[in-house]
């Protein structure tokens, strides 16, 4: 088919498709509808998770929950007398009596009062909002109270502290930054800020992420199993709302530990609708390290945050702006310098207009990622990524349920100078266009199951056209949330994907390309299924999970020691089963999550046929860690909280030498003995069939709030890996030598919180 | 009793348990006990005077250096079970990069099996067995009247050789001399090797050689020739060897297979590989310098 052809059916294809998804469908419903924003009354910042109850004098409910933005909509309410109720813990119950018909479309704000005794008093029945229970086919909602919970050593709760937790994430070290989900790689999670994507937003430390707690509003963490509105990766989605600055007054806060320092302002624009939040974050653990652990940790990062926010009648708007650094040496020994850095600029719209039931939203985000690595002032690879993304969604009542669609527009620019690290593909320039849409429904069959259909098609303008089906499925046998089954399917496409080198546990460097492949993009078919269950304070569950992988460029595996190689295709597969047990009684909080996970690639090469037999071969990747156990435990008393985790890893693979030598080729005779020394061979056995030693470290935290005149200070310290395990990060084959995380480090951080 | 009354104490004593795991063992081991002992480079030759084997144990470490080595090197003649010990000596190749050739004066013989051991004092050994293979014809050169890049030689640019009464051809390498322009040279005696085995073409009992020596010429007095001064080639030889019944099979290895520790080996409890060849060498035109 000629180019021009395949083009123009591209392109009226595209048309139909943002031509469909476009036309808003029209309002039928002569019955009542009812929206409107929770928020907290002290800040205006939306409440998400607050349940929203209409009962009418028949004792008929019906109720829904906020979403991320405090938003909520009731519709097809017959016209009469209704008792409104809104609840959220740690708030005083809203209540009022509503004579609903005209007009048939009302808007009701709620502001919610603190409850300052609220907490203690609360019995948390129905469904919980947030927690390590509360995963739901690989959904689990995280809320800034968790992150708190978790010992990190800084001023508060970090992201990347409370997701290295979890059962479904697995981490290499305590630096780095990567994290792997349920068997896929760091390139293959989607991460979003407010709507826009962040490429490497986990610092070089990690136990710090650019989403400290007191900035995220909330996070959605898809281990799997996402529906069609998030498309482009194939392995999970981290889909993070930062919160809006306090529209009520002015308010800052300054930090300082051994780790870090921080500050944050934040106040009202124009009071009650407009505010405006900035932080900025910047690393001290380089110059503290010596003193602190006896040691030198050359790492380095910061990161800066601005939101405007403005709120008005049936609309919120806003516009962000972050910025990370990170640059340090992973290895000390080692002269590579790793940096990147990434820099995020964007805004989004989520509304109504009067009379329309749709709720719109739409976004617009420019994403810059640099990476380099080589000395610090001469980079021996570089790679720089960035996308211009616009996406318009919408949201339809109708009937008892939504339908959801929406279209997008996507320009990536991949740029990359490897030196030939991969033979085939060494320096690039180009930009790739993709758009796309998808279309979804939530369908409440009966009392009992819920069913979240959708559907995804990409365009990209060098990949064939993709669909990409989706179900999750919500069954409660029962009829109420304590015990439910869930249960998600789909298929993934990702066109670009970044690139590392799998063979060095220690590089963190990573070139974004299009699939080096052709035009085969990399593909995922994921399956979830999972049991929740609440009994009395505790919450369990448990989700067994399945991902095929297609298309993975892995490393070409050779057993000549050096740094150049070819990208090869790969398959993975992955199995794996995630526990989590949640124990809460008032304000003590217990954890203990077990995760099983079980990848395995199978890859064909060459030099695999000649020295096994076979050229297809099965391996363990290096992140494929078999067995991850944490337990938290916190606890509040008046000014003081105390928290405690505890982890452990089963080793995680590599490749075994067996020995050194060098080799001087015989063929033709034409080196002799006496002249040449020959080329440096190491030994390995089979790839990746050994494994590391276990990795285990306790940490604790002990905070104390003190109130002054003019402010809150809160003290926090605590001790990483209290009782001292020498955990191995990585073994430099080449020079017998062991890279170990972090000793015992004890720490204390101040804040100081304006009132 | 109530739950939380339970779980209290029992986290604090599984946190008093994990403590205890501080003294857990973690030491960590990356290679692999295996009975790999000695990486054994070489090749018995049995046109050579003197014989040469590569033997280093599997370094743990890449780092360069003196790695010592404390074996006995025998070379054992099966047929008539007379054993030979052979004798080390320390190459140095560059700063801190050493290796280890052993060497024998001892004649080795066509069609004869030879047993290589390497043993340790404490009775780790190594073995390769080697065959050589039978001797043949010593190839007969055409008459080449002048070999120069004059005009007024008209010579063929391209020089035939058949190597006849061979199966397997290990080497075939244009060997020329010239005297080196450069009044700083350390010697002024130049050699340029030029391999042509991976061209040579079979013939019905052997193989033919092309040697396009004129190109080879040019190669020398593109690269040799210093401030206008042009390195006199003085005369050429053809290195040709013949190898055993498993030299194909090596011969035909890419580097990155060659580099597969059990792919091309013959050595027992070690890496490596030990082949078997009988090399002549033969005259083809000018003149011995003295300093050769």
């Amino acid at each position: 088919m000629p180019d021009s052809l395949t083009t123009r059916h591209i392109s009226q294809q595209a048309f139909l498709l943002v031509g469909t998804m476009l036309v808003a469908l029209p309002v039928f419903a002569q019955q009542v509808t009812l929206r409107g924003h929770i928020t907290d009354t002290s800040n205006g910042q939306p409440l998400q998770g607050a349940h929203v109850v209409l009962e009418n004098l028949l004792r008929n409910v019906q109720g829904t929950i906020s979403n991320e933005a405090g938003y909520y909509e009731l519709t097809q309410i017959p016209p009469g007398l209704y008792l409104f109720q809104v609840t959220y813990i740690g708030y005083t119950t809203h209540l009022d009596t509503l004579r609903l018909g005209d007009p048939l479309d009302l808007t009701i704000d709620v502001a919610m009062i603190r409850s300052s005794d609220a907490l203690d008093e609360v019995v948390v029945t129905g469904e919980k909002e947030s927690g390590a229970a509360t995963l739901k086919a690989g959904l689990q909602r995280i809320r800034p109270r968790d992150m708190r919970r978790i010992p990190t050593p800084g001023p508060s709760g970090d992201l990347a502290g409370y997701l290295q937790t979890l059962p479904s994430v697995v981490s290499m070290g305590d630096r780095g930054g990567q994290l792997f989900i349920r068997g896929g790689t760091p390139s293959q999670n989607l991460i979003l800020i407010d709507g826009m994507l962040i490429y490497q937003p986990f610092h070089i430390l990690g136990f710090f992420s650019a989403f400290p707690e007191d900035l995220v509003s909330n996070v959605d963490l898809y281990a799997g199993g996402y529906g069609a509105r998030y498309t482009g990766r194939v392995s999970s989605v981290i889909d993070v709302t930062m919160r809006g600055g306090n529209t009520q007054q002015f308010e800052g806060s300054a930090s300082i530990g051994p780790f870090l320092t921080g500050v944050r302002v934040e106040g009202p624009v124009k009071k009650g609708s407009t505010s405006l939040l900035g932080a900025m974050r910047t690393s001290l653990i380089e110059r503290t390290a010596p003193s602190l652990l006896g040691q030198d940790l050359p790492l380095t990062f910061s990161d800066w945050f601005v939101k405007l926010q403005h709120e008005k009648d049936n609309a919120r708007c806003s516009a962000a702006v972050m910025h990370t650094y990170d640059r340090g040496r992973i290895d000390v020994d080692r002269d590579e310098v790793f940096r990147w850095n990434n820099t995020v600029v964007g805004g989004q719209c989520t509304g109504f207009t009067p009379g329309s039931v749709t709720l719109a939203n739409a976004n617009a985000a420019f994403s810059y990622a640099g990476n380099a690595i080589g000395a610090a002032d001469r980079p021996e690879r570089t790679a720089h990524v960035w996308r211009i993304n616009l996406d318009v969604n919408f949201t339809y009542p109708l009937n008892e349920t939504n339908i959801r669609w929406g279209t997008f527009l996507r320009a990536d620019n991949l740029a990359y100078d490897l030196r030939e690290q991969f033979q085939n593909i060494n320096e690039e320039d180009g930009v790739l266009l993709e758009m796309g849409g998808y279309v979804g429904t939530e369908l409440a069959l009966d009392d009992h199951l819920d069913l979240i259909p959708s559907l995804a098609l990409t365009i990209p303008f060098d990949h064939p056209i993709g669909l990409e089906p989706r179900l999750r499925l919500r069954w409660l046998p029962w009829g109420n949330p304590k015990q439910e089954l869930n249960a998600a399917a789909g298929i993934y496409r990702q066109t670009s994907i970044g690139i590392s080198d799998e063979r060095d546990a220690g590089s963190v460097f990573t070139a974004w390309v299009s699939s080096p492949f052709g035009t085969e993009p990399t593909r995922a078919l994921h399956a979830l299924l999972g049991w929740n269950q609440q009994i009395g304070p505790f919450d369990v569950a448990a989700e067994g999970y399945y991902k095929r992988l297609n298309n993975l460029p892995v490393p070409l595996w050779s057993t000549i020691a050096r740094f150049t190689t070819s990208l090869a295709p790969a398959d993975g597969t992955v199995w794996g089963l995630d526990t989590r047990l949640e124990y809460q009684w008032k304000t003590l909080y217990a954890y203990v999550g077990y995760g099983y996970t079980w990848t395995q690639y199978t890859a064909a090469q060459d030099n695999f046929g000649v020295w096994f037999g076979d050229p297809v071969q099965d391996y363990h990747p290096p992140h494929d860690r078999r067995h991850h156990v944490n337990t938290v435990v916190s606890w509040t008393w008046r000014r003081f909280a105390a928290s405690v985790r505890w982890q452990f890893g089963s080793g995680l693979p590599y490749t075994v030498p067996f020995g050194f030598d060098s080799l001087v080729p015989l063929p033709g005779l034409e080196e002799s003995l006496q002249e040449a020394y020959g080329t440096p061979r190491i030994l390995f056995d089979r790839p990746y069939e050994g494994r590391l030693s276990t990795y285990h470290r306790l940490d604790a935290a002990m905070e104390y709030s003190l109130a002054l005149s003019f402010a809150a200070l809160t003290l926090r310290a605590g001790v990483l890996n209290l009782y001292d395990r020498s955990n191995l990060f990585y073994y430099d084959v080449f020079n017998i030598r062991r890279v170990d995380q972090l000793p015992l480090t004890p720490y204390l951080s101040l804040r100081l919180t304006t009132l | 009793m109530r739950l939380h009354a339970v779980i209290l104490p029992a986290t604090a004593l599984a946190l008093l348990a994990l403590l205890g795991m501080s003294a857990c063992e973690t030491t960590f081991d990356a290679f692999e006990e295996n009975d790999r002992y000695f990486s054994i480079t070489g090749y018995l030759d049995a046109g050579a005077d003197t014989q040469f084997i590569r033997i280093e144990p599997l370094r743990d470490s890449l780092l360069l250096g003196t790695i010592p080595i404390e074996v006995e090197v025998t070379l054992e003649h099966l047929a008539t079970g007379v054993k030979k010990i052979w004798n080390d000596s320390l190459f140095r190749f560059a700063d801190e990069v050493y290796a280890h050739n052993f060497w024998s004066a001892e004649p080795v013989q066509p069609r004869e099996t030879y047993r290589l051991e390497v043993r340790q004092p404490d009775g780790i050994t190594s073995t390769a067995l080697v065959t050589l293979p039978d001797t043949f014809p010593a190839p007969i050169p055409p008459q080449v009247l002048c070999m120069s890049l004059h005009p007024y030689c008209l010579e063929s640019w391209v020089l035939s050789v058949d190597v006849k009464g061979i199966e397997n051809l290990a080497a075939a390498t244009a060997v020329y001399h010239y005297l080196d322009p450069d009044p700083l040279a350390a010697s002024k005696c130049g050699v340029y090797k030029v391999p042509y085995w991976r061209e040579a073409m079979p013939t019905q009992d052997g193989f033919r050689i092309r040697i396009e020596w004129r190109r080879d010429l040019e190669a020398i007095a593109d690269f040799w020739t210093v401030h206008g001064r042009v390195p006199f080639f003085a005369n050429f030889d053809l290195f040709v060897a013949v190898g055993n019944d498993e030299w194909p099979a090596i011969a035909q290895l890419d580097q990155e297979t060659l580099f597969l520790p059990d792919v091309a080996t013959n050595v027992e409890h070690g890496v490596g590989f030990v082949g078997g060849v009988l090399s002549k060498n033969v005259y083809v035109y000018g003149t011995k310098l003295l300093c050769e």
